[in-house]
């Protein structure tokens, strides 16, 4: 691939890429590394017929990979043991209302299955079926419904979380 | 028969041929169920955008104006490399961390103009009349251009929060076909409104791809104080020399009294100050590229003494501009201006290995660098819009300690061929 042709894929696709991974990883420095790799292998591509695509399901690869390495998972814990404590010790203020729904925005996304999760984000992220199939392997007609499976999970989970939440909160000032 | 509901989601995500959807709207609109349904999907959509937009750490009145949104995000090599010195500290935070208090803005701004006055201070102080004279305006401009986070912020506060925006209104039942492609969709702060039950079918709304791309853009901001942009004051070869010798005087010793833990969590911390080093060094050379000869002939003779104490000169990063691309096997000498770098790496390095051409400023190639401490893959090369090539190194996710790297002639490695590692360890 020639320099001119990497750049303007960088151009166009670092962001969404790097927003896709920070969503998928919770971690922005290490989205960042993994978009980096990602285009390096581009790089060494010929040709890529449907780039976005292309970039996308390397990039989900890459992370596969990378999930493999302890070193990696230790970072990832122990930012969200970091995050649960500040969730517990935090005192209700704006801030912490903030951290707290991203807390459970991100638990509620985390518990989604891979394929439903991965189909979501990328669909956030502009990709149409056609891409999220090709990147994911799934057939263009299944995009749909794994699109609407996922979308109700996460609004459904996000509320029932959200009302358990509140329910403790209120039990707590109760008593 | 009634829609199945992936249906009615490819449908509002227009992902059906018109055809298609032309049919599915004929139906919807004679079925009631189907429309519940619709209105439904239209709300999980919202939901799904608002939910996943929560997971990013960026406030939402940061956003710059819509009429910016829509242009594709510009990668700007000045500001990427600003970014690096400032990052991680000036980047958006990990996602549920704590925002410590050094991340606030309008500290790191007055931190930044605390840290730049008291170094103009020690620099007037060690330096003649003129070379004060010289370094007083550089540092007047740096302290006056806002760090990026501030310009952010600083947009944001003319725009007022996100909850005073408007939430999207209720279409009529005549308009429950997607009003506009799926991928320019916005306003996913519907959700609130999506999760009370919909009276009538809204246009779908999905998608934070305008609000990152907002994101994207304010990163994108200009700068007054970016290396293209260093003003090429008049350059008196030896003078500015012992500016510079001054100002990493000043930043070595701050390193030095510095642990590694404290680099971490200052706002600005002894690294960043290299950064304005730097763009003043970028200026120079493109001034040293348009003086006279004289003016060359009058640098050259300092350049030997300039290279015995490990500063590099605006001729030396010129004379590494010359030599790119950078070689597999060539041997080069670092600047030493970073004491990080200077406790990891020797002084003359030889590459062992280039992968990859470069492209822009954020993709690195990456370098193996013989006799550094760090693991082999975490050293990487690039070449400044300035031509000058720089070594860096991943630290911490972030892009650390840029160094010039100065090529050596190959007649200066064949006369010491001894100074030139040659196995690797």
């Amino acid at each position: 691939m020639r320099d001119d042709e990497l750049e303007r894929l960088f151009h166009l696709y670092h962001n969404p890429l790097v927003r896709y991974l920070t969503r998928r990883l919770g971690d922005r420095d290490w989205a960042e590394e993994v978009a980096q790799e990602t285009f390096l292998r581009a790089l060494r591509q010929e040709r890529l017929t449907s780039e976005r695509s292309w970039l996308f399901a390397v990039a989900t690869n890459l992370v596969r990979d990378e999930a493999r390495k302890d070193e990696r998972r230790r970072r990832h814990l122990q930012l969200l043991a970091e995050e649960e404590r500040d969730r517990v010790v935090e005192p209700v203020s704006v801030d912490s209302e903030r951290a707290r729904e991203q807390a459970l925005a991100r638990r509620v996304v985390d518990a989604l299955a891979e394929r439903d999760r991965l189909a979501l984000l990328m669909k956030e992220e502009g990709l149409n079926y056609e891409e999220i199939g090709e990147a994911l392997g799934l057939s263009v007609g299944s995009i749909g419904t794994t699109l609407a499976r996922a979308r109700r999970r996460l609004a459904e989970t996000y509320e029932a979380l959200q009302a358990a939440e509140q329910g403790r909160a209120g039990g707590s000032h109760a008593s | 028969m009634h829609l199945e509901e992936g249906t009615i989601h490819a449908w509002l995500d227009g992902a059906l041929s018109p055809e298609e959807g032309a049919t599915v709207e004929a139906h919807v609109a004679a079925c009631k169920l189907c429309a519940a349904m619709v209105a439904e999907a239209r709300g999980f959509i919202a939901a799904s955008s608002r939910i996943l937009s929560a997971r990013d750490d960026v406030p939402a009145s940061v956003l710059p104006d819509a009429s910016t949104a829509a242009e594709p995000p510009v990668l700007k090599p000045e500001l990427t490399l600003e970014r690096r010195f400032q990052a991680p500290a000036a980047r958006p935070a990990l996602m549920g961390r704590r925002r410590p208090l050094y991340r606030n803005p309008q500290l790191v701004a007055a931190a930044a103009v605390l840290v730049m006055a008291v170094g103009t201070w020690t620099v007037v102080q060690r330096s003649s009349g003129r070379a004060a004279a010289d370094l007083a305006p550089a540092a007047a401009l740096d302290a006056a251009a806002p760090p990026q986070n501030e310009l952010m912020d600083s947009g944001a506060l003319a725009r007022g929060t996100a909850g005073a925006l408007p939430l999207p209104q209720d279409a009529s039942a005549s308009s429950i076909a997607p009003a506009r492609p799926a991928d320019e969709r916005s306003s996913s702060r519907a959700f609130r409104r999506a999760a009370e039950p919909p009276t009538s079918p809204a246009a779908p709304t999905t998608g934070s791809g305008r609000r990152t791309a907002r994101v994207a853009e304010a990163d994108a901001s200009p700068r007054r104080d970016v290396p293209g942009e260093a003003t090429p004051r008049a350059v008196a070869p030896a003078t500015p020399a012992l500016v510079r010798q001054d100002t990493a005087d000043a930043t070595r010793r701050m390193a030095a009294k510095t642990t590694a833990a404290e680099r971490k969590e200052l706002a600005v911390s002894p690294d960043s100050l290299l950064t304005r080093e730097f763009r003043r060094l970028a200026g120079e050379i493109d001034a040293q590229r348009q003086a006279p000869d004289s003016a060359r002939r009058l640098d050259q003779r300092g350049r030997n003494a300039q290279r015995s104490d490990g500063m590099v000169t605006g001729t030396m990063q010129a004379a590494a501009a010359r030599a790119n691309p950078v070689t597999p096997g060539a041997c080069y000498d670092l600047a030493r201006s970073s004491a990080a770098l200077e406790n990891e790496v020797p002084p003359r390095i030889r590459l062992l290995e280039v992968r990859g051409p470069a492209i822009g400023e954020r993709l690195l190639r990456q370098v193996m660098v013989l006799g550094a401490e760090s693991p082999v893959g975490e050293w990487y090369w690039w070449t400044r819009p300035d031509g000058v090539t720089m070594l860096v190194r991943l630290a911490d996710g972030a892009v650390r300690y840029e160094t010039a790297m100065v090529g050596i002639g190959s007649e200066d490695v064949k006369a010491h061929p001894q100074r030139c590692p040659e196995t690797r360890e």
